[in-house]
């Protein structure tokens, strides 16, 4: 059985806002995106326990559940800092899992405050958009 | 200890086994159905106070970045109140007030080439350009009007966002958050922790009465084996004997649970039940919370329409004090031209005066020549005259004209 | 999140364990992520087949990962190449449009720009006029087409604004 790679996409428009990377990466949305690399797998024989996790730090807890073919079949993100808003599956591998998240809005950083108007409205009504993604999710 | 008898025991023991495992399945099913319901509503709480804090952060950005900062002080402050209405003014008045100097100077210098007619250098520039910044000028007031129309709006809008929305609406939203969906809601505190807690420990009631049938039937199981020494098998069978005329009292003991496990979820879920239906309000407030975060984006673009114009404005004006300028450089060169030109006319008088000196002279020489001219011809005619025939030289062997005509004029400057 | 922050559960249904060993727990993020393809894209041009062992040991990462993140790597790089060759051949077709729309669009478009090269013709076409033909000539008692130019550019200011206005009182019924 292959192991699962996790990715998680931040949608929070504040990734927008600083100047694209220009370092020849071909992962665009790069600065939004993390990598979840501690992965436990329970089958149907574990005890239920190996749920509890000796990590103390853990703020993040992503569950993917499958079924015998190994087929994705829900994900839930719990988490203070980010909500799930959707997640798909890579099209050429069922065990990469992308999940689309989005982190709790904060406050501008003080570089981004003194932009243009139109810009300050565009991120206005992006963050809206969000909110309604978000609460359909609900 | 007779056959019989363990198989009477046996048969009871399987029968209420299969009864407590039937009443167990179906508790254990009500407990689980409640707890799943329980971690959904903790899931949809959590996530609801996320949106409330995401929401409380956008009308947060509404209201310092967008409202005070983007346009309170940015736009209206700085950029329409101080650089378009202050500065620039000062600026188009600076030039307006060189322009019109310079056209009352122009006006004041009187053309002293033109003899019949009054005329000034001001006559002879165009109006219409020194008067652009004029009009610009007199636009000014109506912009002022205009920001200090659409600056009211400002604030009227943002009291209205401070005191309404978030004032008002935004804090009754929270509230009403806090008394229905926090982890503080009594109701809430009796679902994540009492109810679970209480799940638990039935969930283990029911395990242990299983575990006593379990027990009983398996012990009754070895009986029926007879794999045990008959010391051991007699001592068995007592207990099992003794456990057997206990079932009756245990399988109440385990309906009663199983009754207490309904009741337990039946609260529970009509407890959930309840915290469900109270999700429409709620949602209904959040919804009505972002409709008026949208709202605002219409407002704001009137805003954007107003700056659009006003910048529009002052790239006019900014044009027309380039214009102005230029001109101004361009009247300096007409006045400087027009003093050259005075030379220049005084220049072409001189030459035109020397012109007649030499026409002067000239005739003079001429008339001086000719007259010797003619003496000698007179002298010619005098000594040859008789003897020459007037055909040898027709027309010309007396002719006394003057070999020469002259007609000059040098032009009046 | 990451590796420290964030645990990731993959309950899998209908299986047993059946000797599978959970992955290590390791750290990836952007920085090794930029590192692996700049290593990785260079093998592109050579005939060197990649030493996964080695990768693996020098980022601390099992290979599973490193083969999968490559191969999604190469997979968006080529995505965006075939995107860019898509652009440019769209380009290529519609280029004589594209110029046309973007010349009539510099003159809608409203720049902050006071000395833009639009500006600069302007105003010299304004003095050349004035060279030409009002310096030449003498002002006219009466002449009404000195003002006609600017109170038509206030008048349509005017009607912007109160257009404006009217847009304003309709929209701000707060």
């Amino acid at each position: 059985m292959d192991a699962f790679v996790v990715t998680v996409v931040d949608r929070n428009v504040k990734h927008g806002l600083a100047p694209a990377l220009k370092f020849g990466h071909p992962d665009h949305e790069s600065q939004a995106l993390m990598f979840a690399c501690n992965v436990k797998y329970i089958f149907e024989d574990d005890e239920e326990s190996v749920a509890e996790g000796d990590d103390g730090g853990i703020e993040n807890v992503v569950v993917i559940e499958t079924n015998g073919g190994l087929k994705v079949t829900n994900v839930e993100l719990i988490s203070e800092r980010f909500k799930l808003l959707e997640y798909e599956t890579a099209e050429d591998d069922n065990h990469e899992v992308v999940i689309s998240a989005m982190s709790k809005f904060e406050g501008l950083g003080e570089e981004f405050r003194e932009l243009p108007l139109e810009r300050l409205v565009e991120i206005y009504r992006l963050r809206n958009d969000q909110l309604e993604s978000l609460f359909n999710t609900l | 200890m007779s056959d019989t008898n363990i198989e009477r025991v046996v048969e009871k023991s399987r029968r209420f086994l299969t009864q407590a495992q039937s009443i167990c399945h179906e508790s254990n099913n009500r407990l689980l159905l409640l707890k799943v319901r329980i971690q959904e509503w903790q899931k949809y709480r959590s996530k609801l106070q996320f949106v409330l804090e995401c929401i409380s952060e956008q009308t947060d950005f509404l209201t310092t970045i967008l409202l005070k900062r983007g346009i309170g002080e940015s736009l209206i402050e700085k950029e329409w109140r101080s650089v378009v209405l202050v500065d620039l003014v000062n600026e188009m008045e600076h030039w307006q007030k060189e322009i019109q100097k310079t056209v009352e100077r122009l006006d004041n210098i009187k053309n002293v080439l033109e003899q019949q007619r009054d005329t000034h250098l001001g006559d002879f520039i165009s109006r219409d350009t020194p008067h652009a910044l004029g009009e610009k000028l007199t636009e000014v007031p109506v912009i002022k009007k205009q920001v200090e129309n659409i600056t009211k709006q400002y604030q009227h809008m943002l009291s209205k966002v401070q005191s309404q929305v978030v004032g008002t609406r935004l804090t009754r939203v929270n509230q009403e958050f806090d008394r229905k969906f926090s982890d503080q809601c009594e109701e809430n505190v009796k679902l994540d922790e009492q109810s679970t807690a209480e799940a638990d420990q039935l969930e283990q009631e029911l395990a242990d009465f299983l575990k006593s049938f379990t027990d009983h039937f398996d012990k009754c199981g070895i009986l029926l084996s007879r794999s045990l020494a008959p010391v051991d098998s007699k001592s068995l069978y007592e207990i099992v004997e003794r456990d057997d005329k206990d079932l009756p009292a245990i399988d109440s003991a385990l309906k009663e649970a199983a009754s207490d496990v309904a009741r337990f979820t039946d609260d529970g879920n009509a407890l959930l039940d309840k915290k469900e239906g109270e999700k429409a309000d709620m949602e209904a407030a959040v919804m009505k919370m972002m409709n008026e975060l949208r709202k605002h984006e219409e407002y704001i673009l009137v805003f954007e329409g107003i700056s659009k114009l006003i910048r529009k404005f002052k790239i006019s004006c900014m044009n027309s004090i380039r214009q102005t300028r230029e001109l101004l450089d361009f009247y300096a060169n007409f006045e400087k031209s027009y003093y050259n030109l005075l030379s220049e006319v005084e220049r072409r008088r001189e030459v035109a005066a020397k012109m007649s000196q030499v026409i002067k002279s000239c005739e003079d020489q001429l008339a001086q020549l000719n007259s010797a001219d003619i003496r000698e011809r007179q002298m010619f005619l005098l000594e040859n005259g008789d003897f020459l025939p007037e055909t040898i030289w027709p027309h010309e062997i007396g002719n006394l004209s003057p070999l020469y005509s002259l007609d000059s004029s040098v032009r009046k400057i | 999140m990451n590796a420290e922050n964030t645990i990731v559960y993959v309950k899998i249904s209908g299986r047993t364990r059946d000797g599978f060993v959970d992955p290590p727990k390791f750290k990836w993020d952007l920085e090794k992520d930029k590192k692996l393809w700049s290593k990785v894209s260079r093998f592109g041009n050579q005939k060197k087949t990649i030493d996964w062992v080695r990768l693996s040991r020098d980022f601390e990462t099992p290979e599973y990962f490193l083969r999968k993140r490559s191969y999604r790597l190469f997979a968006k790089h080529l995505k965006m190449l075939e995107q860019e060759i898509e652009t440019k051949t769209r380009g290529l077709t519609a280029g004589s449009e594209i110029e046309d729309t973007d010349s009539a669009n510099n003159n809608e478009e409203f720049e902050d720009n006071d000395g833009g090269e639009d500006d600069e013709f302007l105003a010299s076409e304004g003095l050349k006029n004035l060279r030409s033909s009002k310096i030449l000539n003498q002002k006219v008692p009466g002449d009404a087409r000195a003002a006609e130019s600017s109170l038509s550019e206030l008048s349509n200011l005017s009607v912007s604004k109160s257009a404006l206005e009217e847009a304003l009182l309709d929209r701000l019924q707060l």
